[in-house]
């Protein structure tokens, strides 16, 4: 879309950055991911799991702001097939220790962490990925 | 449980399409009055609604008359009460597929699905000697963490101990989600 006289051209526009809600959802997923035993994230059947973004949304992480100024953290992932309690332990330490390094560890809430399935490769279907 | 989901739904859309429609025509057949073409005793008219009631006028007639049981009316109640039983169950039934939590110390939950559990007893069941996993059913707890795994295997004839092999291979799995192994060993002429 062409800009009109006077306005900054479209490139120049600095994107909004995402909701703290997102922000959030997306370091938790990340975290997750930078695991082996992770696929990715899975927004399930009618793309229930997700937080709406900006640009879009975080797929397979639900982070939903609470009373007390925290955000509750819920993740669905697909695993592949290795030892789950471990892992989910490792996910739980790795997003505290990325809150913490972001400086956010103290909007970072109860983390709850669903396996969805377990998969050798990761899926071709949309519903499947790191984050949209 | 899904099915019943989809239908509720579907019921739930069809009666408000039709209520709308309703409201609608009732709103439209309003604006006239009197015996006009565009009035209510016009839409009645329209409907058929003289047939209706004298259909179940007669109806009721036949089921007041007493003797013997009208088996059609009857059934259609029963279908009616059953068809209503289920539309509530899938209205207000449990949407969300239970999640076997592993115990966890402080905030949040540590849980898996069925689905992706059953993968893994299949794949570790698969692991022990003599035996070929046929069908798995994971079964969550109700209250708190753990709950039952319950595998079928098939075996040659001439092997021996499978249910405990199948147990043991199980463990990884098992121990940490708490989850009680049941097997149910199936001699089969040949593995498959």
């Amino acid at each position: 879309m062409a800009s009109r006289p006077g306005e900054p051209p479209a490139a120049a526009v600095p994107a909004k950055p995402p909701s703290r809600a997102a922000a959030i959802a997306r370091l938790a997923l990340d975290a997750a991911c930078a695991f082996q035993g992770v696929l990715g994230g899975t927004s399930g059947r009618g793309a229930r799991w997700k937080t709406p973004d900006r640009d879009g949304a975080v797929l397979g992480a639900i982070a939903v702001a609470r009373a007390d100024g925290r955000f509750d953290v819920e993740l669905h992932l697909i695993a592949r097939p290795v030892p789950l309690h471990p892992l989910g332990e490792r996910i739980r330490d790795r997003i505290d220790r990325d809150a913490r390094k972001a400086g956010v560890s103290e909007l970072v809430g109860p983390i709850h962490i669903a396996f969805e399935d377990i998969e050798e490769k990761p899926r071709s279907s949309a519903s499947a990925g790191r984050a949209s | 449980m899904l099915l019943l989901q989809g239908l509720a739904r579907l019921v739930t859309l069809l009666l408000l399409s039709a209520l709308a429609l309703a409201g609608l025509a009732l709103a439209v057949f309003s604006i006239g009055s009197g015996e006009a073409t565009v009035s209510l005793p016009g839409l009645a008219e329209l409907i058929g609604l003289h047939v209706l009631r004298d259909r179940v006028g007669e109806l009721l007639a036949m089921v007041e008359d007493g003797g013997s049981v009208e088996a059609v009316p009857a059934l259609a109640g029963v279908g009616a009460v059953a068809l209503g039983c289920l539309l509530l169950v899938g209205a207000f039934g449990s949407r969300r597929e239970r999640l076997v939590t592993l115990p966890h110390e402080g905030d949040g939950a540590l849980g898996a699905r069925r689905r992706a559990l059953g993968h893994m007893a299949v794949a570790l069941a698969d692991q022990a000697r003599d035996v070929t996993p046929t069908k798995v059913k994971v079964r969550p707890s109700r209250r708190g963490p753990g709950g039952r795994v319950e595998v079928a295997v098939d075996h040659p004839k001439t092997a021996e101990g499978v249910a405990d092999r199948t147990v043991g291979s199980l463990e990884p799995l098992t121990k940490p989600f708490q989850l009680r192994a049941r097997v149910q060993a199936r001699a089969a002429s040949r593995v498959r």
